[in-house]
């Protein structure tokens, strides 16, 4: 039996309210998958329903191929972390690694044998007679990895389990989750709303936004040519144009936007005389020496500079109040800090510039 | 229900409704309302009283027919051989005519002992008309009233004293104190106040010795005697639930009205007590239930002029022999209940499940 | 600052005042059961005796009461704990309208009057043709009782954390074994609480007992009854095995709960310590093979 993971036209409905409408996606056997989305975008609705607590409203939910309708989640080959992890207070390190084990009425030997070989694994040997609420935030989460492999699910899900832990920590159980997903070669189904955690541990990305998925890809696919605005605006930090599509010359859309014309990448849909919005990251930027009008060079009043050391920020002038438009310069160590009220000339690449159809975007 | 079965599985799903549906009908509910039932009706004395007065006729009857056959039996002995038969033959009516008397008992003996039943209000207006009982009933509730407030009084300054003054052990050293008289039997609660309060106990020698009084009080036929017993065993129903609640109440808030210059009365009014509301509600509302509703306290320290309305419920049981009148004297106490409880509740603007803490 | 001193000296001297009150009486109670004096007080003190104490343990009639008075408590305990534990189940679980019309029906019988508990349990029992007796004091205690332990297993349950419910579940536990090895473990110092209050409040009752208790007597009966007929420093000796075992159970609880708040702060410590230490799992220090997990 295969591990991979199946969604057809899934839809679910709680009353009036649709959590998550006709999605559609194929989680392939092996891969480290996150969905990305905002909170309540109904991408924990998802996990449940894969993992069995709930049951779709409308179509189907396949693993390895076999329909899971009416199939509990005790019955199912999959294994959950919880958010908050949701490890047995009560119990040692030992019985809650050997829970799943335990419920399978294995024998108490073999249960030992399986616990020492995951409590190796998660690098906390000899720590099995401890109580849990006698552990770390860090040492937890382990524990909560291990029982879940315990098990040996084909699909481990994770619902946010680095949210509680401190910064410094998170960054260091994304390398070593990533490590044991390769290590194990289990399908992992990450759901967060961290774009670093997603782009630094999937294989793919899943982007969500209300109740449905807008793009999945690889991090890259979906950092350098997101599908649509909420995907381009979503992901990472965007600056947005609108403006109205002028021509289409090879592939590269010119739009009339409030900085004069401006070219980018065309993607399909953009016609020319349409509404558009034109998006070009605050990285892409370099201060323009040319005085020339070009294609791809803005000149507006910076209303506040910010140094970050490497990086210097600079914030544009803005007629929309809601978004800031953000320019972000290597600090080369040599070069003049462009100042607060002070003009400024800036050039970018057409082929980083993305020119998009009219659409939805992502809050700030 | 589905949501039962899919987190308790069949068999706990079943014990679950079965045993919550038994004790809802067969503790609860049920009785209640039979007892609801009880006080709405009453045997038709009418009836009751045709039936003997029949009863009796014929058992007069009965005894003239009886004592007929008495005369004949013993005529019977000392007659001639051939007016034996006669004779016979008369006792033979006799007895035929007594035999076929004997059905007549059966439905008077059942209208007497089971008289039918009448619906009506009647136990209710015996309640409202008997003056005696009637002001019984008001002297308990406006007695009950006087302990739930003096309680309060009492307990909220320890209430308070307990959750923001006293520090650490002292905290622990008190309420264990306190424990103490809580869980002692409430009998013995008592008991301790008769001695106190009976005609050479403490208080009267006390009362001499800074003579206040040249005869001993007779606390123990009066009501006050009830109350200051009732008001000693159940003032710790009101300390817990202020205590409680006032314990979550973060103390910076006081802090910072004190340093604000606020006089602390204005903290108590504007601050500590529309907090402890839940609590205050929950004491009252305890202490009133118990006050109203006890039967120990005035049995123990009172005396026949001094009845308290559960007094008189437990004799229509027990000494009257008319439950009917009973249950409806005892849901008229449940109602009075009920409306205090009600009234505590939208007056402190709490719900049923503040009051289950 | 004076005047905040005058308040904190009238705040202490009242509470040693309420203390003074609330112990006083007990103490009076307990001091008269070594008087020798033959009714019970400590005005006339005739000396030192421990009679009153020898005639306690040879009085039958208190202790067939107290038999009683035990063998209800257990029957209420074993009916009680598992009914209040499945109302809680059930309203916990409910989300409705109709949840707050079956909580106020369930905790009903704690806002009525013991004595209408009584009657009613009395009335409908004598209609199935069931007399007072041991029997109907276990069920017309265990109406009220069990409100009570359904409200001390719903303050529990609300502190419960459902995803421990759900992990098991998906870790591959049937429902039942969820239950057993997830739910009833948490619940379990609860359960003992259960009994605990049970047992007090069954052998404490007076004012339902008392009319469904038929002929029998139970202790706290007895009890009442010495009271108002015959009145001896019996009844003091009793009171005061009565306070002292209360005073034990008070200071035991005192006790543990001190143990446990320093058990807790030391924890806290600890904990902070440790993320530091946690040596790393990244690739290469990982073993080499997965541990062997075929079945």
């Amino acid at each position: 039996m295969g591990s991979d993971v199946l969604m057809q036209n899934t839809t679910m409905r709680f009353d009036d309210y649709v959590a998550v409408d006709n999605v559609n996606l194929h989680i392939r056997e092996g891969e480290f998958f996150s969905l990305l989305g905002s909170s309540g975008c109904g991408k924990t609705t998802i996990l449940r329903m894969i993992s069995g607590f709930l049951e779709p409203s409308e179509g189907k939910v396949l693993i390895g191929g076999k329909d899971m309708r009416g199939i509990g989640p005790n019955k199912r080959p999959t294994a959950l972390i919880f958010q908050n992890l949701a490890l047995f207070p009560l119990m040692s390190v030992e019985d809650n690694i050997a829970f799943g084990l335990e419920v399978r009425s294995l024998s108490r030997k073999e249960r030992m044998r399986r616990v020492h070989g995951l409590l190796e694994l998660i690098a906390l040997p000899g720590m099995g007679s401890k109580k849990v609420n006698d552990l770390s935030g860090g040492q937890k989460q382990r524990v909560a990895i291990a029982r879940a492999l315990a098990v040996e699910p084909k699909v481990l899900l994770l619902d946010e389990p680095l949210s509680a832990l401190d910064l410094k920590l998170r960054q260091r159980m994304r390398q070593e989750l990533r490590a044991i997903q390769q290590k194990t070669g289990v399908t992992f189904i990450y759901i967060t709303h961290d774009q670093g955690e997603a782009m630094a541990m999937s294989d793919r990305v899943g982007v969500m936004s209300q109740a449905s998925i807008e793009q999945v890809g690889t991090p890259k696919d979906i950092y350098n040519s997101p599908a649509n605005p909420f995907v381009a605006s979503f992901v990472g930090t965007n600056n947005v144009l609108a403006g109205r599509v002028d021509r289409i010359i090879d592939g590269f859309a010119v739009v009339r936007t409030r900085f004069g014309e401006l070219m980018g990448r065309s993607k399909a849909g953009v016609q020319e005389g349409d509404r558009s919005l034109l998006f070009i990251r605050p990285e892409n930027f370099f201060l323009a020496k040319e005085y020339d009008r070009d294609k791809s060079v803005i000149s507006s009043t910076i209303y506040r500079s910010q140094f970050e050391g490497a990086f210097i920020n600079l914030f544009l002038n803005n007629t929309n109040r809601s978004r800031e438009f953000m320019v972000q310069l290597a600090n080369d160590g040599l070069g003049e800090i462009p100042s607060s009220g002070s003009e400024v000339r800036l050039g970018f690449r057409p082929e980083l510039a993305l020119v998009l159809p009219e659409g939805e975007l992502a809050n700030e | 229900m589905n949501r039962y079965f899919q987190r308790y599985g069949k068999a706990m799903t079943a014990y679950i409704f079965l045993t919550t549906s038994l004790w809802l009908l067969g503790m609860v509910l049920m009785p209640q309302l039979l007892m609801v039932d009880y006080s709405f009706w009453y045997h038709d004395e009418g009836v009751q009283a045709i039936a003997m007065k029949e009863a009796d006729r014929l058992e007069a009857q009965l005894d003239d027919i009886d004592a007929a056959i008495t005369v004949a039996e013993s005529k019977l002995d000392s007659a001639v051989e051939n007016a034996r038969p006669v004779i016979e033959t008369h006792i033979a009516e006799l007895e035929a005519k007594a035999g076929a008397m004997e059905p007549l008992f059966e439905p008077l003996d059942e209208a007497i002992r089971n008289p039918p039943r009448i619906y009506g209000f009647k136990n209710y207006i015996y309640l409202l008309t008997n003056t005696l009982h009637r002001s019984i009933f008001v002297k308990t509730m406006l007695f009950s009233l006087l302990v739930t407030f003096i309680a309060f009084a009492l307990c909220y300054p320890v209430a308070y004293y307990l959750s923001h003054v006293a520090k650490g052990h002292r905290t622990g050293i008190i309420i264990m104190g306190l424990m103490v008289p809580y869980w002692v039997n409430e009998i013995l609660r008592t008991f301790a106040w008769l001695m106190i309060l009976s005609r050479n106990g403490l208080a009267n020698s006390i009362l001499s010795f800074l003579g206040l009084t040249d005869q001993p009080v007779d606390f123990l036929n009066s009501d006050s005697g009830v109350v200051i017993g009732m008001i000693y065993c159940y003032v710790l129903f009101m300390v817990f639930p202020i205590y409680n609640t006032l314990e979550t109440l973060d103390h910076n808030q006081i802090e910072a009205a004190r340093d604000l210059g606020a006089s602390w009365i204005k903290i108590h009014r504007t601050i500590a007590i529309p907090y402890a509301k839940p609590g205050i509600a929950v004491g009252c509302i305890m202490t009133f239930m118990v006050a109203v509703g006890t039967y120990a306290v005035p049995s123990i320290l009172g005396g026949t002029s001094t009845l308290w309305f559960t007094q008189i419920i437990y004799s229509w049981f027990f000494d009257g022999g008319n439950w009917n009148q009973g249950a409806a004297y005892a849901f008229a106490l449940l109602v009075l209940c009920v409306t205090f409880v009600m009234f505590m509740m939208r007056f402190f603007k709490v719900s049923l499940e503040d009051i289950a803490r | 600052m004076n005047s905040q001193r005058i308040l904190s000296l009238f705040c202490s001297m009242y509470m040693i005042a309420f203390m003074a009150y609330m112990l006083a009486p007990l103490a009076i109670m307990a001091a008269a059961s070594f008087n020798v004096s033959s009714i019970p007080t400590i005005s006339p003190w005739k000396g030192f005796t421990m009679e009153w104490f020898s005639i306690l343990f040879r009085d039958r009639i208190l202790w067939d009461a107290t038999l009683n008075s035990i063998i209800i408590a257990v029957g209420v305990i074993l009916l009680a704990v598992p009914t209040g534990l499945a109302g809680a189940l059930l309203l916990m679980q409910m989300q409705s309208k109709s949840r707050n019309l079956l909580y106020a029906i369930l905790i009903s019988p704690i806002l009525t009057p013991g004595v209408i508990v009584g009657i009613s349990t009395l009335i409908f029992w004598n209609k199935l043709g069931v007399s007072g007796g041991l029997f109907l004091s276990v069920i017309g205690q265990t109406s009220f009782i069990a409100s009570f332990c359904m409200l001390i297993f719903m303050a529990r349950l609300q502190r419960f954390d459902q995803s421990l419910e759900e992990a098991a579940l998906d870790l591959g536990a049937s429902q039942q074994q969820v239950f057993f090895k997830v739910t009833l473990p948490f619940l379990r110092p609860t359960v003992l609480t259960a009994i605990g209050i049970s047992f007090l409040q069954s052998f404490e009752n007076y004012n339902t007992t008392l009319f469904v208790i038929g002929a029998k007597n139970t202790m706290t009966m007895r009890i009442a009854g010495m009271v108002r007929l015959g009145l001896t420093p019996e009844t003091n000796a009793l009171a005061v095995i009565f306070i002292v075992l209360t005073i034990a159970a008070a200071v035991a609880f005192e006790l543990k709960r001190r143990v446990e708040k320093r058990r807790e702060a030391v924890l806290k410590e600890m904990k902070k310590r440790e993320d530091a230490a946690i040596p790393l799992i990244v690739s290469d220090s990982f073993p080499d093979k997965m541990p062997d997990m075929a079945a």
